[in-house]
Formats: structure tokens, sequence, C-alpha cells
């Protein structure tokens, strides 16, 4: 495109306007720049023109008139319009956004107390709450978004090809690794499993991956250069088909885990602000990608990266409760009930609410199924603990004492 | 839209950062193009939503993308000439050259003054005394003489600054690598 030629050249005459004013030009950009002045008539005043302390005072004045907070908000606005969901951004001010707040506040503590008094909350035997299923999203190099529901045969996109089948994933062999120069004809796909779901995954190169619910996991088919990378956010569980020349990298944020034939467990969820790799069998070695922090893990033994400070802390573990959720199982050993349903949450797919710091921090162990109805595990846990739980408006699950 | 080998959603913590970093250049450029900063900003917004009225946009960089962008704002502004001219015969053409010619040219302004920005926004006040001392036509010798610097600071100075303006471009030009391209929230 004749336009964006024209424009390029416009960016790199830019750098040698910037880099004379900073005396950094090169012979070679000094002559480039000299030659551009002489080519075009005009040319030489433009320069002048634009390397103009008075027209520069001018911009600089300008651009701090613009608000791109505002614009942002009428973007997203324009982008509601255009796409036929009429809504509106409404501007509020700090005080307006203060009584807004106050006023839904009261709405809900007045619902809140109705609920509680008109008993719309039910006991756990009265409701029934699905446990997860394999579903999940397949998304192409081109964009295309793929629901793996409703496929169950054979997915293709380039040279790539993959079966779907039963909730596994499975793409064909390939040449282990595309060379440098054919990694255009590779394809970055993400897998992507929603709360109250999990899949499984084969990739190119036979590893097996199980996949958590709320997860995603990046790759490209097949692998690229001297290495077998993907890129996690959830929880995954790995088992790495061995090849000493390819390492295998999972990377979380600014965590990689680097291994070369294992099997081991990843739980990187945003919200956790910590990232747990849990070692079963063989050697790994996790890394922050920028202070080169590093600890080796053998098996039974557990990293905890701290996504705030960065830092990584190794310990001994009994591996079985960080790994039970492959093998349909909720294990738990010691864990507060906030992590509890933290985890439990997810898949099946409902919110929750526990009344009170307290109760928040009493501690749970316990060995649950997982593809069981919810109530089940709840009357478990209301037992055991002795809480009350009751069941709301969308499964909502409220604990309280 | 993908850009830099990753998928990226309009509503996206990435795009926001994206759209504030390219935003002010697109109103700009059009609110001296169109001479008022009202419209400028219509046009600059109208330029981003248009780019998600296409699918599947690939970019290689946030460069490309910039480059894209400018294009979008141009043929924005044009119609909005037009439609302000009621321009419908052929004397277009003629008057088409010229605004094409005045965009790169103010594309060439903005970009320059843009990459000074980057390059002074983080380092002392002085630095942006000195950028504006050298565009008043100041050698280095009566730079330092203004400011009551030896020579050899004002030097070091632009050498910061430059570097910074290379980080920047870094940045914005890096094809980062299929693996790298997954960021953490």
């Amino acid at each position: 495109m004749k336009d964006m030629d024209e424009i390029n050249k416009q960016f790199e005459y830019s750098e040698l306007l910037a880099g004379k004013v900073l005396d950094a030009l090169t012979d070679e950009q000094k002559k480039q720049l000299l030659e551009w002045e002489e080519e075009v008539d005009g040319n030489r005043e433009l320069a002048e023109n634009i390397l103009n302390a008075y027209s520069y005072n001018e911009w600089q004045e300008k651009i701090k008139t613009i608000d791109t907070v505002e614009a942002w908000a009428s973007f997203l606005d324009r982008m509601d319009s255009s796409a036929k969901k009429p809504g509106k951004v409404v501007k509020l001010n700090m005080f307006k956004w203060m009584s807004a707040a106050a006023a839904v506040l009261v709405v809900g503590l007045a619902l809140f107390t109705i609920f509680n008094k008109t008993g719309n909350l039910k006991p756990i035997e009265e409701s029934s709450i699905a446990p997860g299923s394999s579903h999940a999203e397949l998304v192409l190099s081109n964009g295309e978004v793929i629901n793996l529901d409703e496929v169950d045969n054979q997915i293709q996109e380039g040279k790539v090809e993959a079966k779907n089948t039963k909730g596994i994933l499975q793409y064909k062999d390939s040449e282990m690794v595309a060379s440098q120069n054919e990694s255009e004809s590779a394809k970055v796909n993400t897998l992507r499993v929603p709360r109250g779901a999990e899949y499984q995954l084969v990739l190119s190169d036979g590893t097996k991956v199980w996949l958590n619910s709320d997860t995603e996991l990046t790759y490209t088919v097949p692998f690229i250069g001297s290495e077998r990378r993907v890129a996690l956010k959830g929880e995954a569980y790995f088992d790495v088909t061995p090849n000493k020349e390819l390492p295998f990298i999972v990377t979380s944020g600014t965590q990689e885990v680097q291994v070369l034939g294992t099997e081991f467990n990843v739980s990187a969820y945003t919200e956790d602000n910590r990232i747990i790799t849990t070692l079963v069998e063989g050697k790994v070695k996790v890394e922050e990608k920028y202070s080169h922090a590093t600890e080796f893990l053998s098996p039974n033994q557990q990293t905890n990266f701290d996504i705030n400070s960065k830092s990584i802390k190794k310990k001994d573990v009994d591996v079985y409760p960080y790994v039970a959720w492959k093998e349909g199982r909720f294990v738990f050993h010691n864990v507060t009930l906030q992590e509890l349903f933290s985890k439990i949450s997810k898949w099946y797919d409902v919110e929750y609410q526990i009344e009170g710091e307290k109760l928040k921090s009493l501690k749970f162990t316990g060995d649950l199924p997982r593809y069981n109805d919810m109530s089940g595990i709840l009357k478990i846990i209301e037992a055991e603990m002795s809480v009350n739980i009751q069941i709301g408006h969308n499964n909502k699950v409220y604990v309280s004492e | 839209m993908r850009v830099s080998g990753k998928t990226i959603q309009f509503n996206s913590k990435e795009f926001n950062e994206i759209f504030e970093r390219l935003f002010p250049s697109m109103c700009m450029l059009a609110a001296r193009i169109l001479k008022s900063q009202d419209k400028g900003k219509d046009v600059a917004q109208e330029a981003f939503v248009k780019l998600w009225q296409k699918d599947n946009e690939e970019f290689s960089s946030e460069k490309a993308l910039q480059a894209y962008l400018y294009v979008l704002v141009k043929n924005a502004c044009i119609s909005q000439i037009r439609k302000e001219k009621n321009i419908k015969n052929t004397s277009i053409d003629e008057g088409l050259t010229v605004v094409q010619k005045s965009f790169l040219n103010e594309i060439l302004r903005e970009e320059t003054y843009s990459l000074l920005h980057e390059a002074i926004k983080d380092l002392s006040p002085q630095a942006e005394q000195v950028v504006k001392l050298t565009l008043d036509g100041y050698r280095n010798q009566d730079i330092a003489t203004e400011l009551e610097i030896t020579i050899n600071s004002v030097k070091t100075v632009k050498k910061r600054a430059y570097s910074k303006l290379r980080q920047t471009l870094g940045i914005q030009f890096v094809m980062m690598f299929i693996s790298d391209f997954y960021k953490y929230i």
C-alpha cells in the first residue's frame, strides 16, 4: 500500500530529525538527511519549520489538552453503539459517583435484609449444582474461535491438523519443531477453558496437558526454534514428552518453568497473586525472567512465586492435594475456607460469600469427589466445619456461622 | 485484531494502552488538517472505530498499526473536507494532492515531536531546556553558557535523551517473538 510506505518513510525521517537535535546522527545518517532535503523542493524548509522552538512549544501546549481518558470512554461508547448494542457511557463527577455508590450500597443492604428475612436462601438439600464438564474454545491464529463442545471431528488450519474427541484435543504428530524459516507456517493456537469446565490437550510433540477451569494455554503448532514454549494462565497439569534437545518451557507472567521431560502442575490464577509449581516426577527449573532468580525442584517439592515481590520460595510437600483435581478429586490439606471456595467455585461456576474474617480463615482438611453435585460437598463442609451454608439466587453460596 | 502476534480485543487493557499512546498523535494531526480541535478529536475516534470494523487485521508491530491509523485519519479528514466543501466534481483531485502532501508533512512533524517528547519526558527539566534551546538555533557552547553548565553536561544530556529515544523506538518497532507475546496482566 502506497500510503503505508510513504508514512513509514516519514517515520524514518522523524528519527533523523530528532536525532539531529540530539547530535546523535552518524555520518551515514547525516548524508541521508541531506539527500532528503535536496530531493524535493520544500523539504529543507519543512525541516526548518519543524525544528523550530516556537512550533514545538505550540505542539507541547496542545498535546497537554488532549484527554485520553475521556477519549477512551467515548471510543468504547462508539464501539458499543456500532455493535448495535445501545449503551451510553455516562460521565459522572466524583460527587455523583459517590452518591451513586452510596445508593447502590443502600439498595444492596436493603435487598440483603429482605432476602435474609423472607428466606429466599435455600438450604443445601433443596438445591442442585451440577459439576463442571468438558468444554472449551479453541482460538486459531487467524482469530477464528471454534467451540469444542459442538465439534467432534477434525480441525485444520494450514498444515496444522487436530482431532477433537471426548474432551481431548489432540494435534497430529509433526516434526518436533519448525526451523526458523519455516516458522511462518506455524500457527499460534489458544485453548480456553471457562469456569465450570476442564479439558485435555495433546500437543504436537505428544505432551499431555490437563487444563483446569478458568484456564488458557497458548502455544504454537508445531513448536518453533530450539525449545517448546507454552504460555499458561490458570491451572494445568503437564506430562511432558522427554526430549533432551528441546526444553519444554511454561511461561506464566514473568515466571518460567523449564523441563526436559517430566510431570508437574502449575497453578497461576491472576487473582491468587502467586504461582504454585508442584513437581511430581523428574526435574524442573523455575526462573524469574528478568531477575533470573532460580530454583531447581526435585519430586515432592514445590515453589511459591510471589507475583508482586517476584520472589521464589521452595518447600517439600505432599504433591497429591495439588494434582488430585486431575484424578477427579478435590483434596485439601489444612487450607482456609476462603482458598477452598476459591477452588471449587471455579469448577461449579458459582459465586460465593463467606461472612466474616473468622470464618474465611477456618482450616479444612478433606478429600472430596469432583464429579458429583456440589450439594454433597457443601454438606460435608457444613458438617465438618460447623457452619451454616445456604444457596441463593444463581446458586450463589452463602456461608455463615 | 492481532498486534505482534498477539490477539487483542477492543476493550482489553492492551488496546487501552495502545490507544493512550496513539490517540494524541492522531488527534493532533486531524486537528491541524481540519483546523479544529473538536473535529480533530472526532475524526481520530472515528479512525479507531474503523480500525475495528475490519476484521482480521494483523500488524507486525505497534508502529505498523500506527501507520495504518494515520491512513484512516487521512481518509476521514478527506471525506470531512469533501462534506464541508460539498465537492463532487473533478476538481477534488487537485485539492487532494495538496492534502496528501500536507498530510505527510504533518506526520513528520508529529512523529519528530513525539520522539523528542518521549526522549526528554522522564529526564530532568534541564533536558527540555537543552532541546528547546537547540531548536532555537543555539549551539552546544551557547547552551552551556545560557544554562551555566559545562559543554560536556550539554552533550551528556543529549546523549541520555537519545538513548531514551532509542529505547522507545525499540519497543515500538520490535517484532516480538511469538513465544514472548504473552504478558501476564
